[in-house]
């Protein structure tokens, strides 16, 4: 059955199917939550309300639609409506031990929601300017300025900290 | 090239190389220009720790509570919240084995039916009424395969560690007081109670005080249920002691011995205090004794990861099952007086072997197990109770296993200690340590269970055995030595269950739309009929023909449930349907809200032999021989069935099925006596009737001389 099927199947009722369908973007869904909400837990937490308001929303689904974009567009939602535990913005608090990555996990969060999620999908979940563009609903000249931006701010940030995180 | 440009190349290149132009221009602007200079080396840095960010795959319990969560709503049921992840516990129990599987392990089928039929008339028997055929020689030994295992391999990799989870509880929205002093009717306290005097200084620090305001809440329901008893102008101008001030004497003593017993009771609650405070042993044992007894309903998520014997495939007829970990994830919506809901889903390593949806009521069955195209939508109607005549039907489904078993195995303890308390989101909770002695039943020889604080409801269950005493967790000739060597590997002791209960609400009204099972589009019902009617007490003397036996010795908190005959044609039954077809078959069970003991009686012609289970299937049944007096039981348990015993009384098989103790079981047996059925008296018309309209007939006089059924 297509990931479609799975939704239509859903809408009619069928709670394997809505588990298949949530087993299909788990992966991504999570991926995207936990690069925007910078916390694990959190990020589950929200993947669990995204699945519900799939499961709400299956009988007004589209069957012209993308299912993944379709999804996905309800994990952003979400992502939206939840507000990241409060973080250092970038460089306040220097990184101990040189723990880049939880400076970088810091400092995204700490980024505007527009910025971060560029960052997000382009640096964590790996996509491609055009299929970011598509996503957000902007041209992909706008995702460069959001990248650079987003990437500037997070240098920036580097930058204030004084150290040398190499 | 301006700043503007060269941030532009500058993000350019984290993407991409850069032309050679675009190299120089950016090299010469960031050699005149310190600012983008260091902006470029923190943006060289910064952009591999982002893409370090990227995060594994999302925990296979988060997706499970994902899906318990989603698939609720699909089915138009109201949104239980948020199903909160399991923190760590507050103690480290021992884990499970580092070889959570065993390999396969092989139980090929018998050759022959378990039991083969004895000729009726080739049985000696004692006409005695009430005596039990010893049993022979051969007769003794447990009959199992006479293959020996195959050898185990472990190719599979060590058990990853098993996430150790904590239970997030929520708050019942009317919870019933538990025998609380705070219901009397009594006078006032002469002050209220002072929650500010008690020092800081004693409250130890690892407790959470009760917020203030629920604090407050407290006492202001206290005051408004202790009304002032109200003086009369009569009373205050009387001569001597005027009553009302004997009357505030009484309210002030009265009300200095509530507030002692609310501190006992509540103090917890009021003041904040912890590990002074624990309860007693034995005040544990007798309030979760009376916790499943007085509960009403349930709702809660339950998650049961034991190591236990699984099925995991056949393999030349032969079933295969092996020694693993295994998980049962869910949820139930019981209700004492419809029955219940329940859907799991069995996972063994990291394969799904069994998922089903159940709805239970009295006189039906409905299951859809499987999914998808292949699920199975399954109606059975009028079904067996139990065993041996249909599966077990344990009115607290999956958890009567696992939970239900607490209350007997506490109440047992003799060495109960209350460790420490803890808290869990906005519940408290009391863990119990104690010994148990090792059994299939408790597969245990150590317990610790967490408890609710208000309810004493075990939302945490682990059990842990040592290697010395693994044998039980299955059939010796399935669970060698050598496999348990396997599983334990270098440790002593490991875990053999945790059971988990999460989003409990407890005592909470059941809707009809809360047991809908909603079996998957265009999945059509296979019905069957089970032919069991259910009778009641007072039907007994009209609707069958033949006197049943009832249990005398089981404990006083089991109610009778259900009665059932079988309606059906007779005909031969156990493994094969080698034995005999009985002349009629009844049915009783009992439930004292957490564990459910069905007791089956088949008349027959005549007793024959069968110290091998009837309910032999895959996997070996391990059989004891339990002698009381002169009669001679049997007690059967595996992995697969519930542990049962049974044996003979007079020409009547009898057979008792549950997850109780053996000797519980047993006693139900060799109690079973005819129950004096009252006659209703003739009506009386004279004014002063001798006899009570309301009295029961089905009622048992005590000191009913017992006598046996005529066979």
């Amino acid at each position: 059955m297509t990931e479609a099927g799975f939704i239509t199947q859903a809408a009619a009722g069928d709670a394997d199917a809505l588990e298949q369908l949530i087993r299909t973007f788990a992966p991504i869904v999570y991926a995207y939550l936990a690069g925007m909400l910078g916390d694990e837990r959190e990020a589950e937490d929200a993947m669990q309300e995204t699945f519900v308001r799939v499961a709400r929303a299956v009988e007004r689904y589209d069957a012209g639609t993308d299912p993944e974009a379709w999804v996905f567009g309800i994990a952003r939602r979400v992502a939206g409506d939840i507000r990241p535990t409060p973080a250092s913005p970038p460089g306040e608090v220097p990184p101990e031990g040189g723990d880049t990555e939880e400076w970088a996990r810091r400092s995204l969060r700490a980024l505007p929601l527009d910025l971060r999620e560029v960052i997000v999908l382009k640096e964590i979940l790996r996509w491609k300017p055009d299929r970011i563009a598509s996503t957000l609903g902007v041209g992909e000249s706008e995702v460069a300025d959001r990248l650079l931006e987003a990437h500037t701010r997070l240098a920036d940030g580097m930058r204030a900290a004084g150290r040398d995180l190499g | 090239m301006d700043h503007g440009e060269a941030r532009r190349l500058m993000a350019k290149s984290l993407e991409t190389k850069l032309s050679q132009d675009e190299e120089r221009d950016l090299a010469l602007h960031l050699v005149g220009c310190s600012e983008c200079k260091e902006l470029f080396a923190g943006l060289q840095h910064a952009h591999p720790a982002l893409s370090s960010l990227a995060p594994g795959s999302p925990p296979g319990e988060a997706i499970d509570r994902a899906v318990l969560r989603s698939t609720t709503v699909l089915r138009g049921e109201a949104d239980p919240g948020p199903i909160a992840r399991q923190a760590p516990e507050p103690s480290a129990p021992p884990g499970f084995p580092d070889h959570y599987q065993s390999g396969p392990v092989v139980i090929h089928p018998p050759a022959t039916p378990a039991e083969p039929e004895v000729p009726l008339e080739e049985v000696e028997w004692h006409e005695s009424p009430g005596a039990v055929r010893p049993p022979e020689a051969d007769d003794l030994p447990i009959h199992t395969t006479e293959e020996p295992p195959a050898p185990v391999t472990t190719e599979e990799p060590p058990a990853p560690v098993l996430p150790v989870e904590a239970v997030h509880i929520e708050q019942p929205p009317a919870l019933p007081p538990e025998d609380e002093p705070i219901e009397l009717e009594l006078p006032p306290p002469p002050r209220p109670l002072d929650v500010e005097r008690r020092p800081a200084a004693e409250e130890p620090p690892t407790v959470v005080a009760a917020p203030r305001s629920e604090i407050d809440e407290l006492l202001e329901e206290e005051r408004r249920r202790l009304e002032p008893i109200p003086y009369t102008e009569e009373e205050l101008e009387g001569e001597g002691p005027r009553p009302g001030m004997w009357l505030v004497a009484i309210a002030v003593t009265v009300a200095i011995a509530v507030i002692a017993l609310v501190l006992v009771t509540r103090g917890q609650k009021l003041l904040g205090s912890g590990g002074g405070d624990l309860p007693k042993p034995a005040d544990v044992q007798s309030r979760v004794a009376r916790v499943f007894t007085d509960m009403k309903s349930l709702k809660a998520t339950f998650s049961i990861e034991r190591l236990s014997l699984y099925r995991v495939g056949t393999q030349d007829k032969a079933a295969v099952f092996s020694f693993s970990n295994g998980r049962y994830a869910g949820n139930i919506i019981y209700d004492k007086a419809e029955g219940y809901r329940q859907e799991f889903r069995l996972t063994a390593g990291g394969k799904e072997l069994s998922r089903a949806t159940i709805v239970q009521s009295s006189d039906q069955t409905q299951s859809v197990i499987g999914r998808g195209s292949g699920a199975a939508y399954v109606i059975e109607k009028n079904p067996p109770l139990g065993p041996p005549d249909g599966a077990f039907r344990p009115s607290l489904g999956l958890l009567e296993d696992s939970i239900g078993t607490v209350p007997s195995l506490i109440a047992s303890a003799s060495d109960l200690k209350v460790v420490g308390k803890t808290q869990k989101d906005t519940r408290d909770l009391y863990e119990v340590r104690f010994s148990v002695a090792p059994s299939e039943l408790s597969r245990a020889d150590q317990m610790d269970v967490f408890l609710d604080s208000q309810t004493y409801l075990p939302v945490i269950v682990k059990r842990s055995i040592s290697r010395d005493n693994a044998q039980v967790l299955g059939p010796a000739t399935a669970l060698t030595s050598d496999v348990l060597d396997r599983a334990f590997g270098n440790n002593t002791r490991v875990t053999t269950e945790v059971t988990q209960l999460s989003n409990v609400v407890k005592d909470d009204i059941i809707l009809p739309g809360d047991f809908a099972l909603n079996p998957p589009s265009g999945l059509k019902p296979q019905q069957s009929d089970g032919n069991f009617e259910q009778i009641t007490q007072a039907e007994l003397s009209t609707k069958i023909d033949f006197k049943p036996l009832f249990p005398t010795g089981l404990p006083s908190d089991f109610q009778q449930e259900l009665l059932a005959v079988d309606r059906a044609k007779p005909a031969g039954w156990g493994p094969g349907n080698s034995l005999p077809a009985p002349k009629n078959v009844f049915q009783e069970s009992y439930f004292n809200g957490a564990t459910t003991i069905v007791i089956t009686e088949k008349q027959m012609s005549a007793p024959f032999a069968i110290s091998t289970s009837p309910l032999q299937g895959d996997l070996p049944i391990t059989v004891r021989t339990v002698n009381r007096g002169a009669q001679t039981f049997y007690y059967g348990v595996s992995p697969e069935v519930p542990p049962h015993a049974f044996g003979f009384i007079g020409n009547t098989f009898v057979m008792a099925s549950g997850y109780a103790p053996e000797a519980e079981l047993i006693k139900a047996l060799a109690t079973l006596q005819v129950q004096a059925v009252q006659v209703p008296a003739p009506i009386d018309l004279s004014p002063a009737p001798s006899t009570s309209p309301g009295a029961s007939p089905a009622a048992t006089p005590s000191g009913t001389a017992p006598s046996l059924p005529a066979g």
